[in-house]
């Protein structure tokens, strides 16, 4: 066999290894649907069938959604999986599933071009294309419909299309468009997209001179595609920055208070000039945005515990494999000694992918610096390949094989066992059941009562309900009041109520005639009424369901 | 006569130990509150086994690396540091075994003698069992740490937050705002561990590994004061970083850079003094009840 058929081989080996990994038993793991992943599914259902969203806005460049604001790209790439395949769990994940793998495809072909001048560089772009398709952070995103993974693909596709122009002239307008349906699939790329092109052009200042014809098209075509979000920015702000105002390090009340402690601690005595210079603004925030920003480079989130925030999560897991720290190191460390030209752009697209979280309190974060993981799978990858360079290679390949083999089974172990079974709420898990009940019983009652208290329950209703969205857009009571995490409730739709602020305790004594109230298990610890419960699959329960005939 | 230059870098060096004392015995039995005035004493003597450190790194750092410079430099940030700081000021054990061992260590480079080496190795554990008797291995023995928490307490001992930000070791003196070097270093610490040689590179690396399984093996974690052995470690490469850019990075854009780190190092260390001075004594006065022991 060729150098060229093994490579091709390889490749199609791993683009098979991913695609499996990603498509099994779509619709069982993760245990359920997102309220997130449902919201988009409902909403491209709607879209589908309307032409407008929940909301009843037509054809809208920003989704509402709760109050948050969601970019519409993925739930756009929804609606011909919705047409074909129905509303259900594996529609909703699909797209994201399917631009996953091509995200592997496309890390083969950018890695190959990023690193032409090396003698390895088919090897390299290997190993990155194949640690991407092992990535327990990129299957986790793959496998549910979270906005990132469809940023990253054409985040991907852009850089790759862009820097293969100086061949191919025409790709230029091909990454334009790339780059522009990035800003349309999440928010963070609004951020690091446009800083990425700007070093792009930077480090390719010839391409300006030469293909400047090509350059003024693209920017054109760029400028075309982004022009009704642009528009849309004008009447409504949101429209841009959508949750990223509520999620803010300004939002949240943390630096503030720490400030004020300190401000006290001086006492009144002190000189305002002195405290304000050293308790300023400027500092603490400062401060902060950079602790936020370094918390992404430590190992107990990279290699050990992971995101604390469900979803996205794996128990007892980091977001990447233990043994790829000694990679990252060795990858980093042959990284900064190269002479490769696109050295530097490497190092700052994994410096800019931190950037959006890092104005944000919930740090590190691993959904909104996803696109990081490219540049670190590349750094990996050149660890490896630094490695097999030494004396003793076969040893250490067998050796690195079997740890990766023990950490990858481990994944496995964790992702499709133990999470499932004992972390199902971090899915929200119970809603398809509880609705496929209600749904049993629901005619013996004039209403049902949902406590539910800072959820999204309605959505639930929406999407296993299959609820049309004509009816629903005529009936839907939503007062669009925020509440102090930028969410807006829905209050009912049909039979249903949602209360916002109801509580077990303090209705139970006085319930509505031929009513169905859905308790959280946690608020009713009696039975009295007790019509029954939605089990977690660990027996734990979930939801309790009380009827007064 | 001296030569010149050397007059000149024994003048720096005096400046340095001259800042380093002012910072060390300003305040030194009210700052932080000391629960009796018969550990002043304990205090003192850490203070000057913390000055005796940045003078023995300057002679170490001039004998190896041969630039005085480097030298001084590493001198002046042991000085600066905040946990050298914190250290100097507490009665701390660590920090008196960290001198010896640097004697010991000095003693070896200048006298490259086999009987020096192998009397220096049989001293260390007698030097730990007079002068460190917390050290945990001497407290408690060997480790019984399972290997997930030894991992945890490796990364937590190398992560930005402990580095730069908080160091949580508060009953051996951690200020809460502030990690265990300072924040504008970070660039220079970067460079730093990048443009040191290979074989630098390896030594450096083996002593952070030693000093890092000590640390993160203690069952005391995070209060594993053993960590505090890298700091001169951190000042070199740190001064390694300063020296290089100063020396390689000629372009104006650089010297603006370096410029600005140099002026956020300024006001850091002032927010430092501050933190130090007015909120870390609040905090240990709090919790003053509950030292029992030398602080």
């Amino acid at each position: 066999m060729n150098h060229s058929n093994r490579t091709s081989v390889l490749l199609i080996s791993i683009v098979i290894l991913s695609f499996l990994i990603r498509i099994i038993w779509l619709d069982r793991f993760p245990p359920a649907l997102y309220t997130d992943e449902m919201n988009q599914g409902y909403n491209a259902y709607s879209i589908l069938l309307t032409g407008k969203d929940e909301h009843g806005v037509f054809m809208p460049v920003s989704l509402r959604s709760f109050g948050d604001w969601k970019p519409p790209l993925p739930t756009y790439l929804m609606i011909p999986f919705i047409a074909v395949l129905g509303l259900n769990e594996i529609a909703v994940r699909l797209p994201g599933t399917l631009l996953g793998v091509g995200t592997v495809i496309l890390t083969f072909y950018l890695v190959k071009r990023l690193f032409k001048e090396e003698k390895n560089s088919v090897k390299i772009a290997l190993a990155a294309s194949f640690f991407v398709a092992i990535s327990p952070w990129h299957i986790l995103q793959s496998r549910s419909a979270m906005l990132v993974e469809v940023g990253l693909f054409f985040l991907e596709a852009g850089i790759y299309c862009f820097i293969i122009s100086e061949k191919y002239s025409k790709l230029m307008l091909l990454s334009a468009l790339s780059f522009s349906l990035s800003l349309y699939a999440y928010y963070g790329l609004r951020v690091v997209t446009p800083l990425i092109v700007l070093f792009l052009i930077l480090y390719s200042r010839h391409l300006v001179r030469i293909r400047t014809r090509e350059i003024l098209f693209s920017v054109m075509l760029g400028l075309i595609v982004l022009l009704p979000l642009s528009i849309s920015f004008f009447g409504n702000p949101d429209v841009i920055f959508g949750r990223a105002r509520t999620v803010s390090i300004f939002f949240d009340q943390g630096v503030k208070l720490r400030q004020w402690e300190l401000i006290a601690q001086d006492g009144l005595n002190s000189n305002t000039l002195i405290t304000r210079f050293f308790h300023n603004n400027l500092n603490m925030y400062g401060k902060d945005v950079i602790q936020r920003f370094l918390s992404h480079f430590d190992g107990r989130y990279l290699f050990l515990n992971g995101d604390k925030v469900p979803p996205f999560q794996i128990p007892n897991m980091g977001i990447l494999y233990i043994i790829d720290a000694i990679f990252l190191v060795i990858g980093f460390t042959a990284l900064f000694t190269n002479k490769s030209k696109y050295r530097n752009f490497i190092l700052l697209w994994l410096l800019i992918s931190f950037i959006p979280a890092s104005f944000s309190f919930m740090t590190p974060s691993s959904n909104r610096t996803f696109n990081a993981i490219i540049p670190l799978m590349i750094l990996i990858a050149v660890g490896v390949n630094k490695m097999l360079l030494l004396r003793g290679k076969l040893l250490f390949a067998l050796l690195f094989s079997i740890l990766y083999l023990f950490n990858f089974g481990y994944f496995l172990h964790q992702y499709f066992l133990i999470l499932p079974k004992n972390h199902s709420d971090w899915w929200n898990y119970g809603w398809k059941e509880t609705v496929k009940y209600i749904g049993e019983v629901e005619d013996k009652y004039d209403n049902i009562v949902v406590l539910n208290k800072g959820d999204m329950p309605y959505i639930n209703f929406l999407f296993y309900g299959k609820i049309s969205p004509q009816l629903y857009q005529k009936e839907a009571i939503r007062p669009y009041v925020e509440n102090q995490f930028g969410f807006e409730h829905v209050e009912g739709f049909g039979k249903l109520s949602f209360p916002n602020d109801w509580e077990w305790k303090y209705t139970k004594d006085n319930l509505q005639k031929h009513t169905l109230y859905v308790v959280p298990s946690e608020q009713a610890k009696d039975d009295s009424n007790f019509l029954h419960a939605i089990y977690y699959p660990d027996g734990n329960i979930k939801l309790k369901i009380f009827a007064n005939e | 006569m001296l030569p010149q230059n050397l007059k000149m870098y024994n003048f720096r060096l005096a400046l340095v130990i001259v800042f380093s004392s002012v910072l060390r015995f300003w305040h030194l039995g009210l700052i932080p509150p000391i629960q009796a005035q018969t550990y002043f004493n304990f205090r003192f003597v850490s203070s000057i086994h913390n000055i005796g450190c940045a003078i023995l790194l300057y002679y170490i750092c001039k004998k190896i690396f041969k630039v005085e410079k480097i030298a001084l430099l590493s001198s002046f940030i042991f000085a600066v540091l905040p946990w050298t700081l914190e250290q100097g000021r507490i009665y701390s054990q660590p920090q008196n075994v960290l001198f010896w061992l640097l004697l010991i260590f000095f003693l070896n480079i200048i006298w490259k003698n086999i009987i020096i080496h192998v009397v220096s190795i049989f001293i260390i554990p007698f030097l730990f069992y007079l002068l460190y008797p917390q050290f945990w291995i001497l407290k408690s023995g060997l480790p019984i740490i399972p290997i997930n928490s030894l991992i945890n307490n490796i990364f937590a001992l190398f992560s930005p937050d402990f580095w730069f930000f908080k160091n949580n070791t508060f009953w051996w003196g951690g200020i809460r705002d502030s990690g265990i070097i300072n924040l504008a270093f970070l660039p220079f610490l970067i460079i730093g561990l990048f443009q040191t040689k290979i074989p630098v590179k390896a030594r450096i690396f083996t002593i952070l590994l030693l000093i890092t399984l000590v640390s993160a093996a203690s069952p005391f974690y995070p209060e594993s004061r053993e960590f505090f052995l890298v700091t001169p470690v951190a000042a070199v490469l740190i001064s390694f970083g300063i020296y290089f850019s100063f020396n390689f990075l000629t372009k104006n854009i650089y010297k603006l850079v370096i410029f600005v780190f140099l002026l956020l190092f300024i006001y850091d260390f002032s927010c430092l003094l501050h933190l130090y001075s007015v909120h870390y004594q609040q905090q240990v006065a709090g919790n003053l009840s509950q030292i029992h022991e030398p602080f």
